[in-house]
């Protein structure tokens, strides 16, 4: 550098400064526009849910009213009732009274949801199309407990007409 | 040159710097005449476009180093038809190394040399009592390094001289007087105005002596104002000005290079710190959230109860809605087989046609997709949404004999009350 004239330090210096935003410019187009976007994606995302997390907070009445509003209509078991006693007898019920024949049913796990839980019946069934239509009908709209098919399945059984397959049902309670 | 300049004064030997002139300022030097060679030259008419050409075989005549390069600087004093009259100065650098390494070390960039006595006689221009005359006066200002001399023939110098202190006035003033007499022709020394610390004992033989108060008279001020004009003397030395231009392109690059640099570093500061920023913003967000975690929660949990006891109440899109679903628009002779239903999630089922009829079995698939969810919900009031998203024969109409089997696939996805 000693040696070097003020012009030829004033080129280098030039030229050092182009490779700098060249650099800068070669970051930019290598990966900094990728974090960039990584980085404003994740900031939208954290956002996106903060905002809606502040909406359902200021919704807390709303939820709760309805909730109230919603709960009325869940069956109520005693304490220490076991679950499985309670809604497979009354899906055997139900299933004897439209001639549906359950060869063997299975209970589910109890899921607690704050003061609410739900539990699932495993049924194997044979039935005519006629019979099953009127059960599960039946299992939607009775006021002894509250039910939904969640999985059905079936095809045509031995004997000519009827059906067998299987069916879980999900039912939801409140305790005492 | 609009600009204001400073004006550093070499004087006794000592470098006088103005306040606010720091390391790298440019100023004018203002230098004793003792220090210059200075002669009023007349420039033929023919060589004014060259007066610095004419002017410096003069000048190097004078030069006690003969064979030093000089850098004459040449100021108009009178245009006329004859020739013009300028004063013509330069800056010998073998007699002002002091003066440069005084400059070097107070790190100043002279940019314009002038003669300190000339500031002196443009300030005390006024009280030489000029006006209206053309007889020849001579004015002598005291100095710390000379007594500098001129003669002018009305107000124009004749002669310019720097006398020594302590030197033989009588000598020097019939010396100068002969120098006028030689260029301006003979002519009648009417008065001598001093400023300033002058011997005057004797003077008086060759015309009345005026002593001026040396208050009112600043020749800094003077080389001040002579600097603002463009014409004025300039007798900066040319390795002076390379100092001083290589001094100004220096200047010019640390600029440029401080800018470019300082914006280099400003991208470079955006590009690695916006992800910095967002992360910081994320992580706020995020800590926001924390803070209302145990509210949300709650709210959360609240809502999936409510919307699993809806999901057992709604029957619109359960089991038995499917199945009426599908047998509506079953056509005739077609046989179900099998039949496999996931709630919210898919409905398959197999079946056949017993005679054969392909048509009728795409048709069925496409009475299914059209089937829409306001017939069969009374919540579902726009009539624009399909019960199932989507219906799909998976492996098309397959022909057995006289029959033709197929499968469809129903999706419920995204349909669940949210």
């Amino acid at each position: 550098m000693g040696g070097m004239s003020l012009r030829e330090k004033a080129v280098l210096a030039a030229i050092a400064m182009v490779a700098l935003y060249a650099l800068a410019a070669a970051y930019w187009f290598m990966g900094c526009r990728d974090t960039w976007a990584d980085a404003s994606k994740r900031f939208a995302k954290a956002k996106a849910r903060y905002e809606m997390e502040r909406k359902m907070i200021s919704e807390r009445a709303d939820w709760d009213e309805r909730y109230v509003e919603e709960a009325s209509q869940i069956p109520v078991v005693e304490a220490r009732q076991g679950s499985d006693t309670v809604w497979m007898g009354a899906v055997d019920k139900i299933a004897a009274k439209n001639f549906i024949t359950v060869s063997d049913r299975k209970p589910g796990k109890e899921e607690v949801s704050g003061d609410m839980q739900k539990t699932t019946v495993d049924l194997k069934w044979t039935g005519a199309v006629e019979s099953l239509v009127k059960f599960m009908h039946e299992l939607e709209n009775t006021e002894d407990g509250k039910f939904d098919v969640q999985e059905l399945s079936f095809k045509p059984g031995r004997a000519k007409g009827f059906m067998s397959g299987n069916m879980k049902i999900t039912c939801i309670f409140k305790r005492k | 040159m609009a600009d204001e300049v400073h004006i550093a004064v070499f004087e006794g030997g000592d470098l006088v710097v103005p306040a606010g002139a720091g390391k790298g300022r440019e100023v004018a030097l203002a230098l004793p005449l003792n220090r210059l060679i200075v002669k009023m030259v007349r420039v033929p008419a023919e060589n004014r476009d060259d007066m610095v050409g004419y002017a410096t075989p003069i000048l190097k005549a004078m030069s006690p180093y003969p064979d030093e390069q000089l850098t004459v600087s040449c100021e108009v004093v009178r245009e006329a038809e004859d020739g013009t009259v300028v004063l013509a100065a330069a800056l010998p650098e073998g007699a002002s190394d002091d003066v440069a390494s005084a400059l070097d070390d107070a790190g100043l960039n002279v940019k314009q040399v002038d003669a300190l006595a000339l500031g002196a006689l443009r300030s005390a221009w006024p009280k030489l009592g000029l006006e209206g005359g053309s007889t020849r006066k001579m004015a002598l200002f005291g100095g710390v390094d000379c007594i500098s001399l001129f003669i002018l023939d009305g107000d124009c110098p004749v002669a310019v001289r720097a006398l020594s202190p302590g030197c033989d006035m009588r000598r020097e003033l019939m010396l100068s007087l002969l120098d006028a007499e030689e260029f301006g022709g003979a002519a009648e020394l009417s008065e001598i105005v001093v400023f300033g610390d002058v011997p005057v004992d004797g003077l008086d033989a060759f015309a009345p002596v005026r002593a001026v108060a040396g208050e009112g008279i600043d020749s800094v001020a003077g080389v001040a104002e002579r600097s603002m004009e463009a014409t004025s003397l300039n007798a900066l030395p040319d390795s002076w000005r390379e100092v001083l231009d290589e001094t100004r392109f220096k200047r010019k690059m640390k600029t440029w290079l401080g800018t470019a640099g300082g914006v280099w570093l400003l991208v470079m500061a955006v590009l690695f710190g916006v992800p910095k920023a967002y992360d910081y913003m994320t992580h706020r967000q995020e800590t926001l959230c924390k803070a209302h975690r145990s509210s949300y929660n709650k709210v959360r949990e609240k809502k999936e109860q409510v919307e699993a006891v809806r999901l057992v109440s709604n029957h619109d899109l359960g089991a038995l809605e499917a199945l009426r679903v599908v047998t509506s628009v079953l056509p005739d002779n077609v046989t179900l087989k099998s039949w496999n239903f996931k709630r919210g999630d898919k409905l398959t089922f197999s079946g056949v046609a017993e005679d054969g009829d392909q048509q009728k079995i795409y048709s069925f698939k496409d009475g299914l997709a059209g089937v829409m969810l306001s017939q069969v919900s009374e919540l579902e009031e726009d009539g624009e949404t399909p019960f199932f998203t989507d219906v799909v024969l998976p492996s098309g109409v397959r022909s057995k004999g006289s029959t033709a089997t197929f499968d469809v696939e129903c999706d419920f996805k995204a349909k669940e009350v949210e």
